[in-house]
């Protein structure tokens, strides 16, 4: 695990690198994007200066222009003015085939894999060896996998689909590719966000190892514990402006969380709350076991409790059954074995989603592309899902627009959605404000219980906060919440009560105020119960 | 009846049935690894077996003929192509689009061409001769292999070349990865673009040979609509296939192969209509399992 303010040194030992040898700048780039009314300045006089063997990580909010900058020095955006240059001279890339050319590659947020491809074929895509200059060359380009694969010692399997690849392997055959284009500049667009903690850590160390190669790694993230342990360097962008460059053992977490938002924000603001035993339950599983799902995983044994005006946090490294658990409560996947699910001492255990949706349950998801949002519609259709067929939204099978078109207004302004309309697609808005609709949505229809699953998962740290806090006071209020997290952090800061799981069960209960919870939770997510064992 | 359904005949039948609904099921599953659901094939063999008598008989010549068959096609195909690719157009929405306007542009242009209306025939014009493979030609039921006209035997060379092309060589992987992940060409500074245009263009190449066979093939005449649905089998053979060549290539067959069982039912006294509803009510059931098996995938993804 990595902890909270572990040095750089520690992940670098002797990593030492002089000032003088500048191997990228980027000097004053602007692009904007055209717009009939507000055109945005994605990037206004961007200047940058990667030095050669760095880690320079980019913090900033969604939407503030890290992303454009990257596509930028990719080729695969051109700027409206500014230049690079690169080993000194000036350069402009055309397209991403140029970048490449020049030994700068970039590992995307969203992998650029082909499905049904082997990681050998995509590999070598683009750049296919060829056998009789016509066909591809197979045994090649397994050849090719397997030797880069072990000079870096990135484990991959080169004949398996990427299909049929975990995400934190993908991501390894993204870098291999990159590093088989012969790059020297490694670009990195939030490379965590898919990853579990302990693929983080490997990552990490993956780019301990090409930094000693002599690679210069960029990467963006809003993850700041990230910054502070892995970076050398970092750059903080507010609204499409560069606002400081510094050394890392010149700043802190909070000093960089104040400089991306502009404010100071107390990130683990933990408000205590007080928990009654005699509180109403409000959702209680009774020795649940579930059928396995289609990939083996099921919940074994399941109990807990959840009274009125607590949030159980459920740490865990993700796929350890988190997912189902969610379906369980939320009614998507129900197949319980044996063992009862109760919502305030009614059985819901054959409850389906529609019922679940009925008794007033708001959930609120990390995926929200897949499961939170209709990615096609507004955001005032995205906001009134739900109410629309509820009172006093509605009567009988009619809705009242008038009604609903107030809802929607409401909710941006109360939960500060930045949109300039609510008849805009959704997609418009950044993954913070997205996440913040969904969170609008579900909590204006939640009676009695919030399911929350990684309900901050990729969003920015201003948006972060909003959100955390919001769940607090929903909390204090009398709610019930069900926290399912894989950011450690964000269970630790919020739950009162944590209970972690391994492989389908709860393997512990940990107290967040004491002292050694995150060791413990820890030693736990790794399925050691037995203290002893551990040492 | 069942020495009368598996004769001979019929699988010599069979395989004339398939050729023009596997040239189109290829050209479109083509298209549909590179992204495109292409349910226009219909109307590009349409005009092309409208071009494959134009040419024949306005330049005696059958393989004019072919040549302008592909032509007529591939022009059509481009014309989709733009519609698609620089105007974003819907591909469903332009398919029916497409299918229809051939039918409408072969019958229009039936008249100023030729002077009649509907059908057209002369017997002077040129058609393919049947080859006949020398051996092959003599031995009991392989011999039905044999006696087709040079466009069957190109189908299944192009069966085997385009197989080769998508599986085992660079412009294979490239169109494959199109309609997978698209943004893989882009961030390897490739051109996609270019590449969708291709795979139209080879769906126009395939389907303009589908046409000729259909007008020129055997006689050379000419009659309104008289792709007859063949394209949208060719539709379903592609969507129960995956676009997986091979299979897609059976798949025709096995549609083929029924029309002509079908035939062969309507001679012993079936009802006509009832035999004429087989080939569909088979690309029917075939896509609802394999529709069902889909959606079984789907849920063991999750």
């Amino acid at each position: 695990m990595l902890r909270r303010g572990a040095a750089p040194a520690q992940f670098f030992k002797g990593g030492e690198y002089t000032m003088t040898e500048t191997i990228l700048q980027l000097r004053n780039i602007t692009k904007v994007f055209p717009h009939p009314e507000t055109p945005v300045r994605a990037n206004d006089g961007v200047s940058l200066e990667l030095v050669k063997g760095e880690v320079h990580a980019i913090v900033g909010e969604n939407g503030t222009g890290k992303s454009t900058l990257m596509n930028i020095l990719y080729g695969l955006l051109q700027p409206d003015s500014g230049e690079i240059i690169l080993k000194g001279t000036k350069v402009s890339f055309k397209n991403p085939r140029d970048a490449i050319h020049n030994g700068i590659g970039m590992v995307h947020q969203h992998f650029m894999l082909v499905p049904s491809f082997t990681v050998a074929e995509n590999l070598v895509f683009g750049f296919e060896p060829r056998k009789h200059n016509v066909f591809v060359d197979k045994a090649e380009a397994r050849q090719i996998a397997s030797d880069i694969s072990a000079k870096y010692g990135f484990k991959v399997d080169p004949d398996r689909k990427i299909q049929d690849c975990p995400l934190s392997m993908q991501q390894r055959v993204e870098i291999l590719k990159i590093l088989f284009h012969g790059a020297e500049i490694l670009i990195f667009d939030e490379p965590t966000a898919v990853l579990t903690p302990v693929e983080t850590d490997e990552l990490f160390k993956a780019f301990q190892a090409l930094r000693d190669d002599g690679k210069t790694i960029l990467f963006i993230t809003h993850k700041l514990r990230e910054v502070m342990s892995v970076a050398d360097r970092v750059t903080v962008m507010r609204r499409g402006k560069v606002i400081t460059t510094m050394d890392i053992s010149e700043t802190s977490v909070e000093d960089l969380a104040e400089k991306m938002v502009g404010q100071r924000i107390n990130i683990a603001d933990r408000i205590m709350h007080n928990t009654n035993e005699d509180s109403e339950i409000i959702l209680e599983f009774d020795g649940v076991n579930t059928r396995p799902s289609s990939q083996g995983k099921s919940l074994k044994d399941f109990s807990f409790k959840v009274r009125k005006g607590e949030i159980v946090g459920f740490a865990g490294v993700g796929g350890n059954g988190q997912e189902l658990l969610v379906e369980e409560i939320s009614g998507l996947y129900k197949h319980v074995n044996s063992g009862r699910i109760l919502y305030k001492g009614k059985d819901v255990t054959d409850a389906d989603a529609a019922d679940m949706r009925e008794v007033g349950i708001a959930h609120i998801t990390g995926e929200r592309y897949i499961r939170g949002i209709s990615s096609d519609s507004t955001i005032y259709d995205n906001l009134i899902m739900g109410a629309h067929r509820r009172a006093p939204w509605a009567r009988g099978i009619f809705m009242k627009p008038r009604a609903l078109r107030k809802l929607a207004k409401e909710l941006i302004e109360r939960f500060s959605i930045k949109a300039a309309s609510e008849n805009v697609n959704i997609m418009n808005l950044s993954g913070g404000n997205i996440q913040k609709c969904i969170l609008a949505r579900e909590l204006n229809l939640a009676n009695e219980l919030i399911v929350a699953e990684e309900p901050t998962r990729g969003v920015d740290v201003g948006s972060q906060s909003f959100i955390h806090k919001t769940i607090i006071e929903k909390c204090a209020e009398g709610y019930g919440v069900v926290l399912v997290s894989t950011d450690l952090d964000e269970v630790l800061s919020l739950s009162t009560r944590i209970y972690v799981m391994f492989e389908g069960k709860i393997v512990g209960e940990v107290d967040p105020e004491s002292e050694d919870a995150r060791n413990r939770i820890g030693l736990l997510m790794a399925g050691i119960t037995d203290e002893k064992e551990a040492m | 009846m069942l020495d009368m359904l598996f004769s001979e005949h019929t699988i010599t039948t069979g395989i004339s049935l398939a050729t023009p609904i596997l040239l189109c099921a290829l050209g479109g599953a083509v298209c549909s690894k590179a992204g495109n659901f292409n349910i226009a094939m219909e109307g590009f063999m349409l005009v092309g077996a409208l071009f494959g008598v134009v040419g024949a008989y306005f330049m005696g010549n059958v393989a004019m003929g072919v040549i302008c068959a592909i032509i007529a096609s591939v022009i059509m195909t481009l014309l989709y192509g733009l519609f698609l690719i620089k105007f974003k157009g819907n591909e469903i929405i332009l398919g029916f689009g497409f299918n229809m306007l051939a039918v409408a542009l072969t019958g229009w242009l039936l008249a100023p061409l030729f002077g009649n209306a509907g059908s057209f025939y002369n017997p002077n014009t040129p058609s393919l001769t049947k080859l006949a493979i020398p051996i092959i030609k003599d031995i009991p039921l392989l011999r039905c292999l044999s006696g087709h006209n040079i466009i069957v035997y190109l189908s299944w060379i192009i069966v085997i070349v385009l197989f080769i092309m998508m599986y085992k060589t660079p412009l294979g992987f490239r169109l494959r990865a199109l309609g997978e992940n698209s943004k893989t060409l882009d961030v390897t500074g490739m051109n996609t673009v270019r590449y969708r245009y291709l795979a139209e263009i080879i769906c126009g190449v395939l389907c303009g040979l589908a046409g000729a066979f259909l007008s020129i093939g055997n006689l050379s005449m000419f009659t309104e609509n008289m792709t007859s649905g063949r394209g949208y089998i060719a539709v379903a053979a592609v969507g129960f296939s995956n676009a997986y060549i091979p299979v897609t290539a059976v798949a025709s067959l096995i549609f083929g192969f029924t029309s002509s069982m079908a035939i062969q039912l309507q001679g012993i006294g079936f009802p006509s209509q009832l035999v004429d509803m087989t080939p569909y009510i088979i690309t029917i059931l075939v896509i609802i399992i394999s529709s069902f098996k889909k959606n079984k995938d789907k849920g063991s993804r999750q």
